[in-house]
């Protein structure tokens, strides 16, 4: 028996930031995976991808990823990997060693004189 | 510290403004992107998950206050306001956008830096010993030699199409803090008989999805004989290498396949012949090469100040039994600033936190830094009675911690928070260790340990060399965590062995618990290190302690 179909949307980089852009049913590139274009099918997925590869001066590395489709209709990745593309880092990378100033603070400061 | 000549101006002046026009015809179309990645790669510039990331070379890990502070401003003008020190010794930004890479490759070159030799198939950026020309067990500065690699190896025309990257490695101490038998080629400063430095030969080390400890291939090369007898290596490599598959393609397939005495004899030949017709560098630029490294004009003079000031505050006794090494000068020691705060991002730094080590570089440190392959910077010469100074102004600025080759002092790649390529987080792992076992209060008590966490197979943070390593895989749409034990970068280095069944994120605290409390219950006194006791015992009661429940489910998993 043919295994249930995946749905699946089409991802790639923005070239000029490298931000992660998902096509759109218009064709166009969106950071909203809201907007994205979902194939239910095969061909679908093949016609979605064929598009993404078309419009390679505006993004890099156009590739299907698994989604699943909310109530509202909206898809999200199935994947972990995915997910993390989706979200951004999962650590506080704004602030990456903000957490040591507050230790340092909280520690012994060196007395006078030495 | 080396400068660069005119010829070396003009090189990479010549070399931004070529990719300059590169990234102007990828943004206008003309490039697509296919033509457009080998030029990019070739320049430091990767794309990773959520951005492009530009990895900057610091030959040598040697950097000066001027360059800190030219990496400081590019992290504020161009990126998010920090920088990520690697395993490589250089330093990645990892949101920098295509339209500004050629303006800051533009300020590098100002501060005599570049991001060449940093990718693709060639001879990368030589790394070495961040003691050097600082410790105490250090037979000779190997940076000479590191900068005369650089040069023979930049552009050199018979090794721009290598059958895959090749990684070079130098120590001048016969104690090695490079990992040198990690690379595909390792030196390592010896003496012979008649006392003469000259170097030990490894070839085919490599960690990667198959891991490997390079093979011994001269027990001593004299000095002179260095660049004719590297290129010898290189040509058979180039010659033999396979390049039917990439993932046999690393000098150490070659080695393994051919076996050592063949490939001896091979690389011995190649230099009979090479030898006889090679132009061995003019001895001006040796003699140029050796004065720019001279040693710094030790102020010789011992003080009190720093034993007082170590018994009057145990924070700071505390730091300067982790943090502070040997230095070959008395007066002098070697400081280590740690860019592992407890629950931080391994090996990140901020534009502020650069700008003070530039800083107290110029002040106390005869304007030298450096970066280790362990991912923290060195101060290699601070008199001794400035180190308090220097340790109070760290400790201001969250630098301070005190940790060096501690459970905390963690290597991680940067894995799926970032990396392209990775199959699993590395860094919330090692935060959340971190973070863990400075809870428990154990760190202190838990003495040198070396942990190290690679987000996939590549195995850029070393695991398979940390006492503890751990590589992050996925399974069935989980992050897994297998852990190696036992594994050791120094001279006589060793490829840690594979414990069994991975852990999930959330059992991995569990395990390492389980390991950590088994290793201080079995340890030989407190000054058994984890890596002694298990090379004492070996990896059963380790194991008995991850795996407590042997059943065949565990071992499926
Ligand atoms: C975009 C990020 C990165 C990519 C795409 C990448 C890619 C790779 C690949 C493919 C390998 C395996 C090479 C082989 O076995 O032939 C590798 C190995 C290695 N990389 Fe990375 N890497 C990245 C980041 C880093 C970072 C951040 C570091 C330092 C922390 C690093 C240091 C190393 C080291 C030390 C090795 C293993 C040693 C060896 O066998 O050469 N890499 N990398
Ligand atoms: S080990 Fe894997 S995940 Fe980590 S930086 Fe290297 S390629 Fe990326």
């Amino acid at each position: 028996m043919a295994k249930a179909f995946i749905p699946k949307i089409v991802s790639a980089n923005d070239l000029m930031d490298g931000d992660v852009v998902y096509l759109t049913t218009q064709n166009t590139w969106s950071r909203q995976i809201t907007e994205a274009a979902i194939a239910l099918d095969e061909t679908a997925a093949a016609t979605l991808l064929s598009i993404g590869e078309e419009r390679q001066d505006l993004i890099v590395g156009a590739y299907l990823l698994d989604v699943a489709i909310g109530n509202d209709g909206t898809p999200s990745p199935t994947h972990f990997r995915e997910k993390y593309r989706l979200n951004g880092p999962s650590i506080d990378y704004l602030a990456p060693q903000k957490r040591s100033v507050v230790d340092a603070q909280t520690q012994h400061t060196l007395s006078e004189g030495a | 510290m080396y400068h660069y000549n005119d010829f070396d101006h003009e090189f990479v002046k010549t070399r931004t403004a070529e990719f300059r026009s590169q990234v102007a015809r990828r943004i206008d179309g003309a490039l697509t992107e296919d033509e457009f990645k080998p030029l990019r790669l070739r320049n430091g510039l990767y794309l990773q998950l959520h951005a492009y990331m530009l990895r900057v070379a610091v030959p040598y890990g040697t950097l000066n206050s001027v360059q800190m502070r030219q990496l400081a401003y590019i992290a504020e003008r161009w990126d998010k306001g920090y920088g990520h020190f690697t395993t490589r010794q250089n330093i990645q930004y990892n949101w920098p956008k295509l339209g500004d890479i050629p303006d800051i490759l533009d300020a590098l070159a100002d501060v005599e830096m570049h991001a060449i030799q940093t990718s693709g198939n060639c001879i990368r950026n030589v790394t070495s010993d961040h003691f050097a020309g600082a410790a105490a067990d250090e037979i000779e500065d190997p940076r000479p030699t590191a900068e005369l690699l650089r040069q023979w190896s930049t552009d050199h025309p018979e090794f721009q199409y290598l059958p895959r990257k090749f990684k070079i490695a130098i120590t001048g101490s016969p104690n090695d803090r490079a990992v040198t038998r990690s690379h595909d080629i390792g030196l390592r400063m010896v003496r012979n008989d008649a006392g003469e430095p000259g170097y030990e030969v490894m070839v085919g080390g490599g960690l990667g999805r198959t891991p490997m400890v390079a093979k011994t291939v001269r027990d001593f090369l004299p000095k002179a004989d260095l660049l004719p007898y590297l290129e010898a290596i290189l040509q058979v490599y180039n010659l033999h290498g396979r390049r039917d598959n990439k993932y046999k393609a690393r000098i150490k397939i070659l080695v393994h396949e051919t076996g050592l005495d063949p490939l001896k004899a091979d690389i011995e030949a190649a230099f009979e012949s090479i030898r006889k017709t090679f132009v061995h560098p003019k001895a001006e630029l040796i003699a140029d090469l050796e004065a720019a490294f001279a040693p710094p004009e030790f102020n010789n003079t011992r003080s009190l100040g720093f034993e007082d000031a170590q018994t009057a505050n145990p924070a700071f006794r505390a730091f300067v039994e982790t943090n502070v090494a040997e230095h070959k000068n008395p007066a002098y020691g070697i400081v280590t600033i740690s860019l592992k705060p407890v629950g931080g991002a391994p090996g990140d730094a901020t534009a502020e936190q650069m700008r003070l080590v530039a800083e107290l570089a110029e002040l106390y440190g005869h304007d030298e830094i450096r970066v280790s392959h362990e991912q923290n910077l060195i101060l290699p010469h601070v008199r001794q009675s400035d180190i308090p100074l220097v340790y109070q102004r760290l400790l201001e600025a969250g630098l301070a911690t005190a940790n060096i080759g501690m459970i905390s002092d963690i290597i991680a790649c940067p894995g799926m928070d970032y990396c392209a390529l990775a199959t699993a987080r590395s860094i919330p792992i090692a935060q959340e260790i971190a973070t863990h076992f400075e809870a428990r209060g154990l760190e202190r008590e838990i003495g040198h340990m070396k942990i190290k966490i690679s987000g996939c197979i590549n195995a850029c943070g070393h695991h398979h060399v940390g006492h503890i390593g751990i590589l992050g895989l996925e399974r069935k749409g989980q992050e897994l965590y297998q852990i190696t034990l036992g594994g050791d970068g120094r001279e006589n280095m060793v490829v840690g062995e594979r414990a069994g069944p991975g852990f999930s994120a959330d059992a991995l605290m569990d395990a390492l618990d389980r390991l950590i409390d088994a290793y201080l219950t079995i340890r030989d006194g407190d000054e058994e290190a984890f890596i002694d006791t298990y090379k004492r015992l070996g990896a059963a009661p380790f194991l008995a302690a991850l795996y407590p429940e042997e059943t065949d489910d565990a071992r499926a998993a």
